[in-house]
């Protein structure tokens, strides 16, 4: 009895303790954004229409998107998300994009003759990865580049290439 | 008797009967053509030291070395014919720099820079020169071994493990060279101790080589550093894992090395390696394989220069090529060769010869009847069995959870398995999977940071920028420190003038009041 008793009291402790600290410190980020979000392929293109993979994953948590709008990801992350989200909706995909080759990571290189300093392509850059100041010559780091290609449509004199790098082999 | 030091798995093997020819080291000629591998770093463009049709003289660098490479020396003087880049048959998916050097049978060596006594040097010059020597871990790892001796001094290594096992039954070249070169060995034994302050070596041998274990024990009687640890004979032994769990029972996880818990280890052939660099200032350029016939059973060791093509050598010993196959490994791990133009390289330790079979019955792949064999060999404590069912469903969480990347690949599960499963070809495959998973992530966490890193910084950007504009309009500019000095000296001035003005006002109404006294 008095084991009974005394277990039954410390869980009730237990679990006040838990729900208190929980209260206390409640859990900002939703964890099922965050896991919508490893999904993503994070090269932050923008392609989907939200400003990155991060709000893309919010959005389809919060408001209902749907789950195919992420080119470079392919059909692969669009199942990996509908399998997370127990979605069935296979039809969808394969009617998109079934072309699509799973993530491949390129990097894009800066012809630096060309560069005029502009600047643009850097303040365009979604992780940083080109470094230079205005008017002075911009070079990308490779080691950050996620390949996501905005930098490209920004550059005025065209001077920005894609370099096909399978750096996962 | 003494302890003998065991592992759980792996299966007994008998040792081969001793015989004569075991001890002899053969020494072969120089063939005409060497070829050289060497590992390319596409980040680095001018590795190489030589141009083609340069003349090159014997133990002369090739590249410069880097991180992850260490240089690779001319075997013998000559040309250098050419330059190519080629692929290897044992790996083919990478691509590696083929140097063909052409020899001019004079063996002209470069000046040698021999030191004496080697207590002179600090052990930071002397990692410097095993690295500028091109010294390997010649097990089968091939890792640089200057590389493992500053990992040793930065994280302060107790015991020095000087791996004399070998792991297949039909190897003996570390037998060999130890019957051979004893006193060499201890001489390595000592300049590792004096680099790496270790305070213990131990030797690991298997339990059948009786004879080297007495000479080794009746040379190190007074000396207090050695000890000897005899381990069963069993296969797996060789593998730094293995040795380091029959020794301690401590298991190491996968991505740690022996290091991190104090034990350094270095296979024998290396430390005969260490020694030639150190003492006798040669690079290596030769080691010893043992040769292997399956048909007459014959052992031949023979000490052969880094870049022989293997053709060479069964030439010279007169083994027909056609009706037999020809291995690089011994019974369990080994790759059948295709190519016989390639060369002996760093980490050949063995080439096997079988009777040419035709694959006229093909195995056939059974269902995994769960029978649980390989569980009980896997000298790891993995379950094969298991990880050959994820792996086949591309369970990919699930072989992690099941330490996969602990596999060792030592092919025992797939020798027992009575269904003839292919078991190792699945592991490392999914291996490749699993390390690029890894990477996958690593990549997009670092990425996921920079774009928060981005956020944040645009964020910051658009506050102070705000928080600028909001004191433009609201402070007044005239109540900055400056203008209001400024103004004050201006209010002085303009005080002073008015108060001037009114002496002056003053004054000259004096002066016309007094003028007008004297006038009345
Ligand atoms: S399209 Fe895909 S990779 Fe591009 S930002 Fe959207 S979720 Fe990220
Ligand atoms: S450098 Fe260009 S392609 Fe690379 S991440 Fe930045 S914007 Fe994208
Ligand atoms: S190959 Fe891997 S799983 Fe099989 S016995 Fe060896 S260590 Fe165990
Ligand atoms: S030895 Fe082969 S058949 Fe037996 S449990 Fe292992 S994988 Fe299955």
């Amino acid at each position: 009895m008095i084991i009974i008793t005394v277990f039954s009291l410390l869980s009730f402790l237990l679990g006040f303790i838990l729900s208190y600290t929980n209260y206390i410190f409640p859990i900002k980020t939703d964890p099922v954004i965050n896991k919508v979000n490893s999904i993503l392929p994070q090269s932050q293109c923008a392609q989907c229409g939200y400003a990155g993979c991060y709000p893309y994953a919010k959005a389809i948590i919060e408001k209902n998107e749907k789950t195919d709008k992420c080119i470079p990801g392919g059909v692969e992350v669009i199942s990996k998300i509908n399998k997370l989200l127990n979605l069935n909706d296979s039809i969808e995909i394969e009617e998109i994009n079934v072309q699509n080759t799973p993530v491949v990571y390129t990097t894009v290189k800066i012809d630096e003759k060309n560069c005029v300093g502009c600047s643009k392509c850097a303040s365009f850059c979604p992780v940083d990865a080109i470094v230079g100041a205005p008017s002075f010559m911009h070079t990308v780091v490779q080691e950050f580049c996620t390949g996501c290609n905005i930098c490209l449509f920004h550059c005025p004199t065209n001077c920005i290439k894609i370099i096909k790098e399978d750096r996962l082999c | 008797m003494k302890k003998k030091y065991n592992f759980s798995g792996g299966i007994k093997c008998l040792s081969i009967k001793e015989e004569l020819d075991k001890y002899i080291i053969y020494h072969i000629p120089n063939p005409n053509k060497f070829y050289m591998y060497i590992q390319h770093n596409t980040f680095k463009n001018n590795m190489l030291r030589v141009r083609i049709n340069q003349k090159v003289l014997c133990g002369e660098p090739l590249t410069f070395g880097d991180k992850s490479s260490v240089p690779i020396h001319s075997p013998t003087s000559g040309w250098i014919k050419s330059i190519e880049l080629d692929s290897h048959s044992i790996s083919s998916k990478k691509k590696y720099i083929k140097i063909t050097i052409v020899s001019d049978y004079l063996n002209q060596w470069i000046r040698l820079k021999k030191i004496n006594d080697y207590k002179l040097y600090s052990p930071k010059s002397l990692i410097k020169i095993i690295y500028q020597l091109g010294v390997v871990g010649l097990g089968g790892a091939h890792f640089s071994s200057s590389e493992k001796l500053i990992l040793g001094i930065n994280s302060k290594v107790h015991t020095l493990v000087v791996n004399a096992v070998e792991s297949d039954p039909y190897i003996t070249a570390d037998y060999c060279l130890m019957t051979n070169c004893l006193s060499e060995i201890f001489i390595g034994c000592e300049i590792i101790t004096w680099i790496s302050k270790v305070t213990n070596i131990l030797i690991v041998i298997q339990e059948d080589k009786i004879e080297l274990i007495s000479k080794i024990q009746s040379l190190i009687k007074n000396k207090k550093l050695f000890k000897v640890c005899i381990l069963k004979k069993k296969y797996p032994g060789g593998s730094s894992k293995i040795i380091i769990k029959s020794l301690t029972g401590k298991d190491i996880p996968y991505g740690k090395h022996s290091i991190d818990i104090g034990y350094l280890i270095f296979n024998v052939s290396t430390i005969y390696a260490i020694k030639k660099a150190i003492i006798n200032g040669k690079p290596l350029i030769q080691r010893i394989v043992s040769l292997y016939n399956h048909r007459n059973h014959s052992f031949k060791n023979v000490l052969i220069k880094i870049g022989t093509p293997i053709n060479f050598l069964l030439n010279f010993l007169k083994i027909n090529n056609s009706s037999n196959d020809i291995y690089i490994g011994g019974l369990f791990m080994k790759y059948l060769l295709m190519n016989l133009n390639q060369p002996i390289l760093k980490d050949t330790n063995c080439i096997s010869i079988t009777k040419h079979t035709r694959n006229v019955k093909k195995n056939i792949n059974y269902e995994c009847i769960n029978c649980g064999y390989c569980v009980q060999v896997c000298p790891v404590n993995l379950l094969p069995q298991k990880l050959y069912l994820y792996s086949k469903n591309n369970n990919h969480e699930k072989t992690k959870e099941s330490f996969i990347m602990d596999c060792i690949e030592c092919n025992i599960c797939e020798q027992i398995c009575p269904s003839n499963i292919p078991l190792v070809t699945y592991f490392k495959h999914e291996k490749f999977i699993q390390n690029q998973i890894d990477k996958e992530n690593k990549k997009k966490k670092e990425f996921f940071y920079r774009f928060q890193l981005r956020e944040k910084r645009i964020l910051n950007q658009k506050k102070s920028f705000y928080q600028n504009k909001n004191d433009f309009n609201n402070t007044d500019l005239t109540n900055t420190n400056i203008l209001n000095k400024k103004t004050n000296k201006n209010f002085i001035n303009q005080k002073q003038i008015d108060k001037n003005i009114r002496k002056e006002i003053l004054r000259s109404s004096i002066e016309r009041a007094k003028l007008k006294n004297k006038n009345l």
